[in-house]
């Protein structure tokens, strides 16, 4: 396996997205670090598929139970296809929920943060292969 | 390009999010891709991210806590109007994450490279209070 690639890509990424926030933070402008595009995206944008995603994130690589997830009882050979089909599929959906809810609250998008979280340790952990 | 940096001065907000879509979508491409790729041998070519983090696992016990700060730093940003209290943040986090990366450089410190995961999720945990805690954003009065 090409490990050494990845692990350059891996840290180009990083490199670039620490020289985005060095410019952005010595631009002057205050309103313009990803973190705060990010939250405005999803205050006033209302994509909030983007907590539930991070969450799924966290949850997959930080967590991740041991046990065989309902996804592997069913469907053996397919199960991590589905997971990941499914948590696309749930962000998109979560995306036309968005655009029907008036406001977003801080609530939703902490609870969205924690269910995002579960998704990614009972439905898309890598342990339990 | 030229367009691009010029935007980058005039209406940052729009290059920011611009540049993150990229970056997002240049990621999730890879991933897709490593996960199919095959070698002649019909074994996989690349590793995906999580099974490189999976493989450095105790390594990036740092990396754990940085991301927590960043996820921290969208959800529970408070705002300071001096920017040193900025700086004074960003200077213990990096601390924080060099004592991390001293203590993963012990040989053997968790069995067969397997951390966790409360250990984990609790490392990201306290990554989310520092930034929350220590780290505020600094904004013009």
């Amino acid at each position: 396996m090409n490990q050494a690639i990845v692990n350059m890509i891996l840290v180009a990424t990083g490199i670039i997205f620490v020289l985005i926030e060095i410019v952005m933070n010595l631009n002057g402008n205050d309103d313009d670090t990803s973190n705060i595009v990010i939250y405005k995206l999803i205050k006033n944008d209302k994509l909030i598929f983007i907590p539930f995603a991070i969450g799924a994130i966290v949850g997959h690589l930080f967590a991740g139970t041991y046990i065989p997830s309902l996804l592997q009882v069913h469907f053996s050979k397919y199960a991590e296809l589905l997971a990941v089909g499914l948590l696309f599929v749930l962000a998109f959906l979560l995306n036309l929920l968005g655009k029907k809810i008036k406001s977003v609250n801080g609530w939703l998008i902490h609870l969205l943060l924690i269910v995002g979280i579960l998704y990614g340790h009972f439905f898309w952990s890598m342990n339990n292969k | 390009m030229r367009n691009f940096f010029k935007n980058l001065r005039n209406n940052p907000y729009q290059s920011v999010k611009l540049t993150l879509l990229i970056l997002a979508i240049i990621l999730i491409g890879l991933d897709i891709y490593f996960a199919v790729a095959k070698d002649s041998t019909n074994e996989q070519k690349f590793p995906t991210f999580s099974a490189t983090f999976k493989a450095y696992q105790t390594k990036a016990l740092w990396f754990v806590f940085t991301l927590g700060c960043l996820v921290g730093k969208i959800f529970y940003n408070r705002i300071t109007n001096f920017k040193y209290r900025e700086l004074k943040g960003l200077v213990s986090i990096i601390i924080i994450n060099l004592f991390l990366v001293i203590v993963a450089t012990k040989k053997d410190l968790f069995a067969n490279n397997d951390v966790p995961n409360w250990l984990t999720m609790l490392l990201f945990s306290f990554g989310m209070a520092a930034a929350a805690l220590l780290w505020p954003q600094y904004k013009k009065l």
